[in-house]
């Protein structure tokens, strides 16, 4: 186990330094753009990348790289309070339902089973209607449907590490309910938490997409990624690379927390689900064998 | 059996009237004033009190919920304040996209995902399943609206094979059919990943079981084996997923929808979030999230089905 555990990991590296180099965009974004990324220059509109637009301009003239980098900063500043935010309020629920048990446990999880039923663009669409769209509310709808996904988990690994003989020693040596809960538990239960977290990043991020390009999300003059593409669905015949950068930065962020997320699993989690490692079945060399 | 079934179903009502009352109160209650939200914040008092009258929200939320629900259950959902046209029409009609969309996208999943599974599962480790691994890598970090326009991109703005968007109606069957297949495969490639994904490692998982060396031994030929005795046993763990994925397709039908101008049930719903239409709001999510409900029970149902273990719990 311990090769396995320090064995350099391509998925790690790869998946961090993605994520790095997103969220260093992002803050770099914050700080300094190319262009102001709302300002409309109508005479350089619809530029492909030259040297003074690296990535072209949109319809209206605005500098598609200033405006990827503030879509940067909305992307990450969305997924990550709202996974924070789902994380802290589902391993909540979820230890006071294993915790509990019995009724509490029922209740919870049936709840958590019920809100598990609606898709995050249901729950934005219910949230949006009442509230109005706006990047709090694509907030509130992303937090709402990582809930139940942390309380399950929490939930499962909490029954699981009950029943362990280094817990029932804490207890008979006098700890109470809390140090048990605190000292013991919480840093075995942290581990699929932080790899699921990583996992829900990525999701977060796609589903902000999808709610910002249905005019959910941010909301104009600031730039974020689905509307981006929004934007330029109408200017494509035009210029199809307003339709190119913004996805292709969505994809890269996912695939880096996605990385991340698998390369942390084959890291940190022992009881991860290993494909056998075995030479190829048998069925595979013998139709290579007849060709 | 029978009393699986029977569990089921009742588990099926009461999840269908949660959501009804999920959503009723969600819409109704929490914020406060409905009438305010359709009119907005600086409304005419005078057309206010009429919105409020029409809203019925003179009446208490409870007794609003229970005659709606009466209602509903004769298939009335109320009057869209927007198109001015009963809401179970409107849905009725845009279903009639939607739901051929939705099957069109998950036959299609499911087409290409199990082959796909088979490729890789075979060549394992090898050059093909890396290939298809990669493949499947990207499938799932595309986001489906950005694939969608990548493929009009292609199809429609260079090489004019399909329309860009919009619906002619089912009046000529292949024309709508033409109309839906890019939005059927943007709408299937991410769940083509996860199903692919699935299926490659249970048939590695049960292509070294016993007896399938059994059958080799017997000297079965090699298609007979992976596509008799291995299939059935892979595709047991596949039901299940495809059914969530089902769930997802519905889900992602919304925004395909709007990025194709279909006129389905996900458009209708986003239309009348602009409009301030809350009662076809209130009425077009409810259906949705009962297709999604319908879709979960079938999957239990299918699955006590195939594996009998799971009726006995």
């Amino acid at each position: 186990m311990t090769s396995t555990r320090h064995r350099f990991n391509i998925n790690v590296t790869l998946g961090a330094a993605t994520v790095a180099g997103m969220l260093l965009l992002a803050l770099l974004g914050q700080l300094y753009t190319p262009y102001p990324p709302a300002r409309q220059d109508i005479a350089s509109r619809l530029l492909p990348p030259t040297s003074s637009h690296p990535l072209g301009t949109d319809h209206l003239g605005r500098d598609t790289l200033s405006r990827l980098m503030e879509g940067a900063g909305y992307s990450l500043f969305v997924a990550i309070l709202a996974v924070g935010t789902g994380t802290l309020a589902g391993t909540a629920l979820g230890m006071i339902a294993g915790i509990l048990g019995r009724w509490v446990d029922e209740l919870v999880m049936r709840v958590i089973d019920f809100v598990m039923g609606f898709p995050i663009i249901l729950l934005a669409i219910l949230v949006a209607s009442v509230f109005g769209p706006g990047i709090r509310n694509s907030m509130i709808a992303i937090a709402v449907a990582n809930i139940p996904i942390f309380a399950r988990l929490t939930r499962g690994n909490l029954l699981l590490l009950k029943e362990q003989e280094y817990v029932f020693a804490a207890r008979a040596s006098g700890a109470d309910a809390g140090r048990v809960l605190l000292a013991h538990l919480l840093p075995h239960l942290s581990t699929p938490l932080v790899i699921q977290g990583t996992v829900s990043l990525g999701t977060a991020i796609l589903a902000d997409a999808g709610l910002s390009y249905l005019g959910l999300g941010v909301q104009p003059p600031h730039a974020s990624w689905g509307r981006m593409i929004y934007e330029a669905r109408s200017f494509m015949s035009l210029d199809p690379w307003l339709a190119v950068f913004p996805g292709v930065i969505i994809a890269v962020t996912i695939l880096g927390f996605n990385l991340l997320g698998d390369g942390l699993r084959d890291r940190l989690d022992p009881r991860a689900f290993r494909p056998p490692r075995r030479v190829a079945p048998r069925s595979a060399r013998r139709s290579k064998s007849k060709r | 059996m029978a009393t699986y079934l029977g569990k089921r179903s009742v588990g099926l009502v009461g999840t269908l009237l949660l959501i009804s009352i999920a959503v009723f109160a969600f819409l109704n209650v929490i914020p406060g004033d409905p009438a305010q939200i359709v009119l907005g914040i600086d409304a005419d008092p005078t057309a206010y009190e009429a919105t409020r009258l029409r809203l019925g929200l003179d009446r208490p939320a409870v007794l609003r919920y229970c005659d709606w629900l009466v209602r509903a259950l004769r298939g009335d959902l109320g009057t869209s304040l927007h198109h001015e046209l009963p809401i179970s029409t409107l849905i009725g009609s845009r279903l009639a996209l939607t739901l051929p969309l939705t099957a069109m996208a998950i036959a299609l999943a499911v087409a290409l995902a199990i082959p796909l599974g088979v490729f890789t599962a075979i060549r394992h480790n090898r050059l093909g399943d890396y290939v298809g691994r990669f493949l499947m890598q990207i499938g799932m970090i595309v986001p489906e609206f950005w694939l969608g326009i990548l493929l009009v991109l292609l199809f429609s703005v260079r090489l004019h094979w399909t329309p860009a968007g919009g619906f002619p109606g089912w009046g000529d069957t292949r024309l709508a059919i033409v109309a839906l297949l890019l939005p059927a495969i943007a709408l299937a490639m991410p769940r083509v990943a996860v199903l692919g994904r699935l299926a490659r490692a249970s048939f590695i998982e049960v292509l070294n079981e016993g007896y399938i060396t059994a059958a080799r031994a017997k000297g079965l030929a090699e298609r007979r084996i992976l596509y008799k005795h291995a299939m059935k046993n892979a595709l047991i763990g596949l039901a299940t997923l495809t059914g969530l994925l089902l769930v997802q397709l519905i889900a992602g039908s919304i925004i395909i929808e709007n990025v194709f101008y279909l006129p389905g049930v996900g458009r209708l719903v986003f239309q009348a979030i602009g409009a301030r239409d809350l009662p076809l709001v209130q009425g077009a999510t409810i259906v949705i999230a009962f297709l999604i409900a319908a879709v979960n029970f079938l999957v239990d149902v299918i699955y006590g089905l195939l594996d009998p273990r799971i009726r006995y719990q």
